[in-house]
């Protein structure tokens, strides 16, 4: 077989996006680790060179040379549990993780996933509490984040499956109605996922659901203001990058918070015009998504309060 | 992951078999146009230093899509990468001058390098053909050149027999486009419906959503110019359903507003309509608030004009 020269994919990917190697090699390995590496005198172990690539935002699904064929059959396995998970389907996800504990490994990154999956289906199925449920995530995320906790994750090059994590855990203490918490952990993500090396897809893909998030949580903590501000924020990124998946999620989030603002008096009440504007946006929006279940409730919602009936 | 296998082997050759074979494709169908069937056994036996381009465009025929950098093996392909990618930056970027520089010296290295190689180069020739005011027949007879180097009979209705990258794909349907804007809808039409079923018929692709929009747009407008309704309102639906569970936006505001469009015509043709339809006013306000939040605003006045005259719907604002 032919060889590849790892040090040159570390190299060539890290000067394509412009970091120095103290950037890259922060708590992975030393700088002169990471140099000897790039330069062909040392191999990276498995670890280093996952830990290294995910930090510079490369999908390990796509590593077709790094990857043998049982690792394409976990792989596989992987993708189809995440996908019975977005489909609420827990005991057939269950059954996959099964399969996939079975053939996985031991490095950093099996592990976290492994810790990640059994916590989700273990909640889901009510196996456990939430307090398990929140420490299983917490430590997941110590195991690439040895300093989870202690320091500020704002200026940590996090990678999409640490942002992913702490959107978990952050979803996890909203659950506990700690909403205050919850957006703690979201707004260091966001600060984090501004400077990281992530893919720009997956980057803005998370920026918005963050968005949503916090909208949703500060309009429960009462700060009307603040979560209008941060649902503009993700419906003007959508504009951008043309997403309509969560649009409807930040338009509804306007509304709610506007309304709130109008039965307390700070908003004038023809500011229910705009409401209803927006409303319909979403509902016609949420209704070419193909997401039924969101239309009909903005449907129940524009019926109840401002009395239109969309079936005329 | 199975733990440490040895990191430096280059196990592309048993990705490219494993997915070949879990799509009982033959190799002799993989690498048509490519490279030579003992090439391929070669290449999934795991020789060496085989071409990194070459590599990439028989995973991207099964449908997938590797990471930039990790097939590079050679400093060949690091020269080649490299040139590519400040040609694609130069012709993005209207530089028509310095993107012929870069592309003659691409040329020289790896012009006599294989077909992708070739494919790269015509393909670039024809867009900076059409960045300079070139006739439209030249830039579809340099695109045709381009697609041909790598599916040598392109022209004899049988793309159906190959397994084709995204990057192919792609190059078909911008010859598609110039055949219409030059008025050869005859051909135009039939290698659509060749792309269609061949589209129907593969679905190797990760994001075939991606390609599959944009051909429904291309033919149901077709079908619509020759009032073949039916068909152009079926290419329609399969363009917005196949974009279920994609979270963009892109097409889905033009195959709506082409799907109202048909469903008035349809309804027009048989007696049917009457103003302010219930069924198409919904289609076409669908239509209307993706254009208008995509800022498409050209054709979101249209739709609103034709809503307040035919429809005597004044809801929007």
């Amino acid at each position: 077989m032919g060889r590849y020269r790892l040090g040159d994919i570390i190299r060539m990917t890290r000067k394509s996006l412009s970091i120095t190697q103290e950037q890259l090699s922060e708590d992975i390995c030393s700088v002169e680790t990471l140099s000897r590496i790039e330069t062909g005198k040392q191999n990276p172990s498995r670890d280093t060179y996952d830990l290294l690539m995910e930090r510079m935002g490369r999908i390990r699904e796509r590593a077709y040379s790094m990857l043998s064929v049982s690792d394409f059959q976990v792989l596989e396995k992987m993708k189809l549990f995440e996908d019975y998970i977005k489909l609420f389907e827990y005991e057939k996800a269950e059954e996959v993780l099964n399969d996939i504990k079975e053939k996985l490994g031991n490095s950093i990154l099996d592990q976290q996933f492994l810790i990640r999956a059994e916590n989700i289906v273990n909640y889901r199925l009510q196996k456990i509490t939430t307090e398990e449920y929140l420490e299983g995530f917490e430590k997941a995320i110590s195991l690439t984040i040895p300093k989870y906790g202690i320091i500020s994750l704002s200026n940590w090059p996090l990678n999409f499956n640490e942002a992913l994590l702490l959107l978990n855990i952050s979803i996890a203490y909203a659950e506990k109605k700690d909403y205050d918490k919850a957006i703690d952990i979201i707004e260091e993500v966001n600060c984090a996922i501004k400077q990281s090396y992530m893919e720009e897809q997956q980057r803005v893909v998370m920026q918005v659901t963050n968005l949503s998030n916090l909208s949703k949580w500060y309009g429960l903590v009462e700060k009307h203001e603040k979560a209008i501000e941060l649902a503009e924020e993700g419906i003007a990124i959508c504009k951008k990058y043309k997403f309509g998946h969560i649009l409807p999620n930040l338009l509804y989030s306007v509304v709610w918070n506007k309304e709130q603002l109008i039965d307390m008096g700070v908003m004038p009440p023809d500011t229910k015009r705009e409401c209803l504007n927006y409303l319909n946006r979403a509902y016609y929006i949420a209704s070419v998504m193909q997401q039924s279940f969101v239309q009909q409730f903005i449907k129940t919602h524009m019926e109840e309060k401002y009395y239109v009936n969309l079936n005329q | 992951m199975v733990a440490d296998i040895e990191m430096q082997n280059n196990k592309i050759g048993s990705a490219i078999q494993y997915f070949r074979e879990i799509h009982h494709i033959s190799q002799g169908k993989l690498c048509q146009g490519l490279c030579s069937v003992a090439t391929l056994s070669r290449i999934e036996a795991g020789e060496r230093d085989v071409d990194s381009f070459l590599l990439e465009t028989l995973l991207e025929r099964l449908g997938k899509t590797p990471n930039h950098f990790e097939l590079i093996l050679t400093d060949f392909d690091y020269i080649s990468f490299q040139n590519r990618e400040e040609i694609k930056k130069q012709i993005d970027n209207n530089n028509i001058q310095a993107a012929y520089n870069r592309l003659h010296k691409y040329e020289k290295i790896a012009g006599s390098k294989g077909t992708v190689h070739k494919q790269f180069i015509l393909t670039s020739k024809a867009y900076l053909n059409e960045l300079q005011g070139g006739s439209v027949e030249e830039t579809i007879n340099l695109l045709m050149d381009a697609i041909s180097s790598t599916v040598p009979d392109f022209k004899t209705n049988k793309i159906k027999d190959y397994y084709l990258s995204n990057t192919e794909m792609n190059l078909i349907i911008d010859i598609i486009k110039r055949m219409i804007s030059a008025d050869m809808i005859g051909t135009a039409k039939s290698i659509l419906m060749q792309v269609i079923e061949y589209l129907d018929f593969h679905h190797l692709a990760e994001d075939s959503y991606m390609i599959y929009p944009k051909v429904a747009i291309i033919a149901s407008r077709l079908f619509m110019q020759s009032y073949e309704l039916n068909k152009a309102l079926e290419m329609c639906e399969k363009g917005i359903d196949k974009n279920k569970g994609n979270r963009k936006l892109d097409y889905l505001g033009e195959l709506s507003f082409i799907k109202a469009q048909i469903m008035e015509a349809l309804l027009k043709a048989q007696n049917k309509w009457v103003p302010g339809h219930k069924d198409c006013l919904k289609q076409y306000l669908k239509a209307y608030y993706v254009l208008e939040f995509c800022e498409e605003y050209t054709i979101s006045d249209e739709i609103k004009k034709h809503l307040q005259e035919d429809y005597q719907w004044e809801g929007i604002d």
